[in-house]
């Protein structure tokens, strides 16, 4: 059983800009690491893409300041994924002042490897979708034969790409042609959702010259836009832990813009589109939003009514109060408090017809571990492989929140490692 | 905690597309059992109701024993309890399944027993066994007598039928049957489909449930699968059987539309409590049901009952092993080996030995043992077509014979008559190899003489 959920549709196209919070949190998180140095002291001015921290793991992904200001003080914020985290709180001199760089190349295609990677590195450019992986660790490898750009967005409501893609349409056709050359790609794959065609002509509109670049349309169902998922419909193949195995590559259209504006411009990953919508929001729109501005002050701008603050999608997304946006941030929506009473399982098996990910949740939920021995059996269920994609819970008639209970299990088993 | 949308089916829903797809197959039992009789004059009021009133009084009171369970047993919050119990449904269901000749305390019994299989496994979705068949099989055991051509037959029926239901027809106990003997007695084969025919109160009419089979899949209400593989594996093994044994294609569709198998594939296999959660466990689930019920049957018994009840014991086992089988198919091969190889079983056993009487042209309708009388209802090909004869047996000796219908040539009859060979042959059954045949109508008088020869066989 496949699920189509239908994309809500937003009033108007346009892009807000958002661009003067009074003060901006950056979040001192590199995906889902938290073990970052500071770089900056208290009272320290900082210019606007200056490296205020660094990762300390393997990839050492630097984080840029998204305004010029001083350092004010190290606050805890909540995070996309709704947990607590350290911030750098930087106050606004609506100056906008950048720190001299070295100039870079007009033409974007004319890096060498080395020094494309090089770059996106030092521009801290990560997986925008969700994950938040260094980018230029993907392609730091010559086993590349195929790039997918992601431009599927199955949650409802997200329109962040789909808004950016089409103002930046012959920019994001130009970066991909250009990654295609330095890292000596065979071809590139624009993934749209068949509900989407318009995107597509207008891709159709400009693809004339490039003649690596493909578009293909895919189903609207959810969840697309998982790589798995992807990957499978667009090339038919299956890998085991990463697409690499394959040749392929994955990025969405957020990253690959982030790619131009750091290749062209040498400018960091310091802003990003976000949709703002659900429907106790007034004005719904995407935004342009500087990385570590407050969740709330954009949301005061756009007018809210009481309702539920949720970060992400409908889906994955969780409930926070106090949030900042983070790179890897694609929606904040605000929505009616879910008001379901859950009520006893049918074992109706719809949870089961739905996973993606080929899990039967029903199963996995319903399942009492005790001793060790239950562990062990509880493993070849395998909740490990849970994408979290919340498809249970949605599908579920007795409005039981499946995916909560295969999380826990999840935690149960890892706990024992 | 998300997710912050939620799909728009629920499982009261769920419930109300159950009822509503049952109401037709509901209104025709009361055409069926209530009007027709009624118009017929055969009953009255009363009796015009009184198919409502059985399934009435199956609903209230599986309601009303739920009820009493949850005032004594969850008395802080008896009301969430009973709002998401669905407790209508075992009686309901119980009291579709029944022959309507079942007394009404019977009923409530079996509703009694049904109830409690559900409340002592902890409650609604927790119950191993289908609750509804858990008082049937209760009822099967302690009142075995309500299971007969007496209690199967409306009073409409009664007196135009004078065979006994289509499964507890003799001729499937001995041999497989022929259309003469299965379908014949009660018209066609569209009778089977619409439904017109002696059975349970709602189970006859197969157009019916297909039709709830459609609405429900549709709305993704049941499981599919479940029915799909269950009807087609009984088509194919009663298919296979059929035509090894000249059987034409009514054979199969016979088996299918008969007895409780299309109401019970679609409605009783699939209660979502206590059937697999995975879609290849479905699968297997269904291929199963087939096997065993078409087992059951050969072995002279209607088996639908018992195979979904034995399959509700197996469901944990095969979801088990169907939800690793999701991540590789492999796992799940031994059990659909298993059922491949039960079904190639099957067809073979029953094709070489098929039980029927040596003489192809003899049958046996019914058989009833009354105290120290039984009394057969036999046919024998004649000159011009079956005889059918009524023969009764009184402490090993035959003390009657009637021919009940025939279509042999009426100056060949009368000759018979004449010759007063019907009583010829009673006062020579000792020794009717020796017994001369009637002289220009030797094919018919020789027909009865084995008629009653084949009968003779049969009650030793």
């Amino acid at each position: 059983m496949k699920v189509k959920i239908s994309k809500k549709r937003m009033t108007q196209d346009e892009l807000v800009v958002f661009n003067k919070p009074s003060k901006v949190y950056i979040p001192l998180i590199s995906g889902s690491d938290t073990d970052i140095t500071i770089l900056v002291k208290k009272g320290e001015y900082v210019y606007k893409g200056s490296i205020v921290a660094k990762s300390k793991g393997n990839f050492r992904i630097p984080i840029h300041s998204s305004v010029s200001g001083t350092v004010v003080d190290f606050v805890e914020k909540t995070s996309f994924s709704g947990e607590k985290i350290k911030c750098i709180l930087i106050e606004n001199d609506f100056k906008e002042k950048i720190e001299v760089k070295p100039t870079v190349k007009k033409e974007i295609n004319k890096y060498t490897k080395d020094e494309f990677i090089e770059n996106l590195k030092e521009n801290g450019i990560v997986g925008l979708g969700g994950a938040g992986f260094p980018t230029y660790v993907k392609y730091d490898t010559n086993k590349i034969k195929t790039l997918i750009v992601n431009a599927v967005e199955c949650e409802p409501y997200i329109t962040a790409d789909e808004c950016l893609a089409k103002q930046k349409c012959e920019e994001i056709l130009e970066t991909i042609d250009a990654i295609l050359e330095i890292n000596k790609i065979e071809e590139a794959i624009i993934a749209i959702k068949k509900e989407n065609i318009k995107l597509k002509e207008l891709f159709d509109n400009f693809i004339g010259t490039y003649l690596k670049i493909k578009i293909k349309l895919v189903p609207n169902i959810y969840p697309m836009g998982w790589e798995r998922t992807l990957i499978s419909e667009v090339t038919g193949k299956q890998y085991n832990k990463l697409p690499i195995e394959k040749g392929i590559v994955v990025n969405n259209i957020s990253t690959i813009y982030a790619i131009y504006e750091a290749l062209k411009y040498n400018k960091p990953l310091i802003e990003k589109v976000v949709t703002f919508s659900g429907e106790k929001l007034k004005k719904k729109c995407n935004v342009l939003v500087k990385i570590g501005t407050s969740v709330d002050e954009v949301l005061k701008s756009l007018g809210v009514l009481d309702g539920v603050i949720i970060s992400g999608g409908p889906m994955m997304g969780v409930a926070v109060s106090d949030a900042v946006i983070c790179s890897n941030q694609n929606c904040v929506l605000v929505l009616d408090k879910p008001n379901d009473i859950p009520m006893k399982c049918l074992k109706c098996g719809k949870c089961v017809s739905v996973c993606p990910a080929k899990l039967s949740p029903v199963l996995i939920m319903n399942f009492k571990c005790k001793t060790d021995k239950d562990k062990l059996k509880l493993s070849k269920l395998h909740p490990e492989r849970c994408i979290e994609c919340g498809l249970c819970s949605y599908i579920c008639p007795s409005k039981i929140n499946v995916r909560e209970t295969i999380k826990n299990k999840k935690e149960l088993l890892k706990g024992d490692k | 905690m998300g997710p912050f949308i939620k799909s728009k089916d629920t499982t009261t829903k769920i419930m109300i597309r159950l009822l509503l797809s049952l109401l037709p197959i509901i209104l025709f039992s009361f055409y069926k059992n209530g009007i027709i009789p009624f118009l017929h004059d055969k009953v009255g009021i009363l009796g015009l109701f009184y198919p409502l009133i059985f399934i009435l009084v199956g609903v209230i009171s599986s309601f009303v024993f739920e009820l009493i369970y949850a005032l004594i047993f969850k008395k802080d919050d008896y009301k969430e309890y009973i709002k998401e119990s669905y407790s209508i449904f075992p009686g309901l269901f119980l009291a579709m399944i029944l022959p309507i000749n079942v007394p009404i305390y019977v009923l409530i019994l079996g509703v009694f027993v049904s109830v409690l299989s559900k409340v002592l496994f902890g409650g609604f979705g927790k119950n191993l066994f289908n609750p509804a068949l858990v008082g049937y099989l209760f009822i099967i055991i302690i009142f075995s007598s309500s299971f007969s051509s007496a209690t199967y037959f409306n009073k409409y029926e009664l007196d135009t039928i004078t065979s006994a239901t289509p499964l507890t027809n003799e001729s499937l106990v001995t041999g497989i049957g022929t259309y003469d003997t299965l379908v014949r007695p009660y018209g066609r084969l569209l009778n089977f489909f619409i439904g017109m025919i002696p059975g349970s109160l709602a189970e006859t009419s197969a157009l019916l449930c297909l039709i709830g089979f459609i609405y429900l899949s549709v709305t993704k209400t049941i499981k599919w699968r479940i029915p799909v593989t269950y009807i087609s594996t009984v088509f194919l093994i009663t298919y296979v059987i059929g035509s090894y044994l000249d059987q034409s294609l009514y054979y199969p569709f016979f088996h299918i539309f008969s007895g409780g198998l299309m109401f019970g594939a679609i409605y009783m296999a699939t209660d979502p409590v206590t059937s697999t959660v995975t879609p290849i466990g479905q699968v297997l689930q269904g291929v199963f049901l087939g096997i065993l019920t078409v087992l059951f049957r050969f072995i002279g018994t209607e088996g639908v009952a018992f195979s979904i009840l034995i399959m509700n014991l197996f469901v944990p086992i095969l979801d088990n092993i169907c939800a690793k089988s999701r991540f590789n198919i492999i796992k799940s091969l031994g059990l659909f080996l298993i059922a491949w190889l039960s079904i190639i079983a099957l067809c073979l056993y029953f094709s070489y030995i098929n039980k029927g009487p040596n003489d192809p042209d003899f049958d046996i309708i019914s058989k009833n043992k009354n105290g120290s009388k039984t009394t057969y209802v036999v046919t024998q090909k004649g000159y011009g077509g079956t005889i059918k004869g009524e023969i009764i047996f009184e402490k090993d000796k035959i003390i009657s014979f009637n021919i009940l219908s025939n279509h042999e040539t009426k100056a060949k009859y009368d000759l018979i008559i004449q010759e007063n060979y019907l009583n010829k042959i009673i006062s020579n059954q000792e020794n009717l190899d020796n017994l001369d045949t009637v002289s220009s109508a030797t094919v018919t008088s020789t027909a009865l003489k084995k008629m009653v020869i084949n009968t003779i066989e049969d009650y030793k």
